[in-house]
């Protein structure tokens, strides 16, 4: 079981892992976090500073990391990550970037999220769902430049698949980092090898570099599943 | 068609540089937002450029119009054009909403991390090369072709 578990836990870039409660608690808590979302986005949206270099889209990042000594299963995705801030120009997001612990410096099993305001870092998420990623895994020590050339080139607007690109995650891991860029549809073909081709140009990958794409209906499959083994053994 | 005799034979030579056939058509958006080059110029250019010297019919005009149209309306930057903006001062600034968190620094990283070779993308032409110092093999150089 363990090393199933942990099986899983390494494929996942930066999304749900094992750390999502029942689908019950699941629901609740979206519905609260939605509520409070939404009185935020009433209150203020952010927008470019005079003289600021806009972005094309607005972006957020995130935050998670699994905390250590709890059991996985109880606790919730959405309670683990947290918003760290939204930027809607080039300085804006060079303020939040330069406030921020470098993916390489991170410990323990922990995920930074950078993804359009809006849609939220999880395979649910209406922008999401019927989408996927590619992933690609870092031997350690590269988290660090591969994440910045990689939200350099999605904040750039470098892939050119229009309104395709939702977000990019960077996962520590104990042995290996991973990076990876979800996009909403994954049944477009020529979409996913735009990203892949531009993911390869602006990460300078070696030509023998394995990229994985990975649709999040298989994601949560793979996460009920592995659930489903959980609760069959009496776990919960 | 009496735009196009109303356009600057100056503006004419620049954008007819874009139109080169062999380049692609996004040289057309560049780093710098060049609000006297939006799309309706181009589409001028464009359609005198097309009159004059070949013969295009009025569907495949329309498709290079609607294409530049596409291209025109994204902001995009190249790698070495948002690194630049990293060390002004207005990038360093802390944020006005920062969450107290273990992943949070109270005081701005140093940009050195981010420091690449001016030379590389001074000018706007020939492949940028993109460097991070630190690191000094060729596996992270990345030619960009602009």
């Amino acid at each position: 079981m363990n090393n199933k578990f942990d099986a899983l836990k390494d494929d996942d870039s930066g999304d749900h892992d094992q750390d999502q409660g029942s689908p019950k608690d699941g629901e609740k808590e979206k519905t609260e976090d939605e509520d409070k979302e939404q009185s935020i986005s009433k209150k203020k949206m952010v927008v470019p500073g005079a003289g600021e270099h806009p972005l094309q889209y607005n972006y957020s990042f995130w935050y998670s990391r699994r905390t250590p000594g709890r059991p996985a299963s109880t606790q919730s995705y959405e309670q683990n990550i947290k918003q760290i801030g939204s930027f809607a120009s080039v300085e804006q997001f060079w303020r939040f970037y330069s406030h921020m612990i470098r993916p390489g410096d991170l410990t323990g099993h922990s995920d930074f999220h950078l993804f359009k305001e809006g849609i939220k870092p999880m395979w649910e998420d209406d922008a999401n769902k019927m989408g996927g990623k590619w992933i690609i895994r870092l031997r350690k020590g590269l988290a660090s430049r591969c994440w910045e050339n990689l939200i350099l080139a999605m904040l750039g607007e470098q892939f050119m698949v229009g309104e395709e690109i939702c977000g990019a995650v960077v996962s520590v891991r104990f042995q290996e980092d991973i990076i990876s860029i979800w996009n909403k549809t994954a049944s477009d073909q020529s979409t996913t090898a735009r990203i892949r081709d531009t993911l390869r140009r602006v990460l300078n990958l070696p030509p023998n570099t394995i990229m994985e794409y990975k649709t999040h209906t298989d994601s949560i499959k793979a996460w009920e599943d592995f659930h489903g083994l959980v609760n069959a053994s009496g776990g919960r | 068609m009496t735009l196009v005799s109303r356009m600057e034979v100056s503006r004419r030579r620049i954008l007819q540089k874009h139109l080169e056939p062999a380049r692609p058509l996004r040289r057309c958006i560049h780093v710098d937002i060049e609000p006297e080059i939006n799309a309706a110029t181009c589409a001028q250019t464009l359609m005198e450029v097309m009159d004059q010297e070949t013969n295009v019919d009025i569907e495949q005009f329309y498709k290079i119009i609607s294409l530049h149209k596409q291209k025109e309306g994204r902001i995009s930057y190249t790698r070495a054009f948002l690194i630049g903006l990293a060390s002004c001062p207005e990038a360093r600034k802390k944020p006005e909403f920062l969450p107290e968190h273990p992943i949070v620094l109270t005081k701005a990283r140093d940009p050195e991390q981010l420091k690449f070779k001016e030379s590389m993308w001074n000018g706007e032409k020939g492949d940028m090369c993109w460097m991070i110092f630190g690191q000094t093999q060729c596996d992270i150089s990345i030619k960009l072709s602009h």
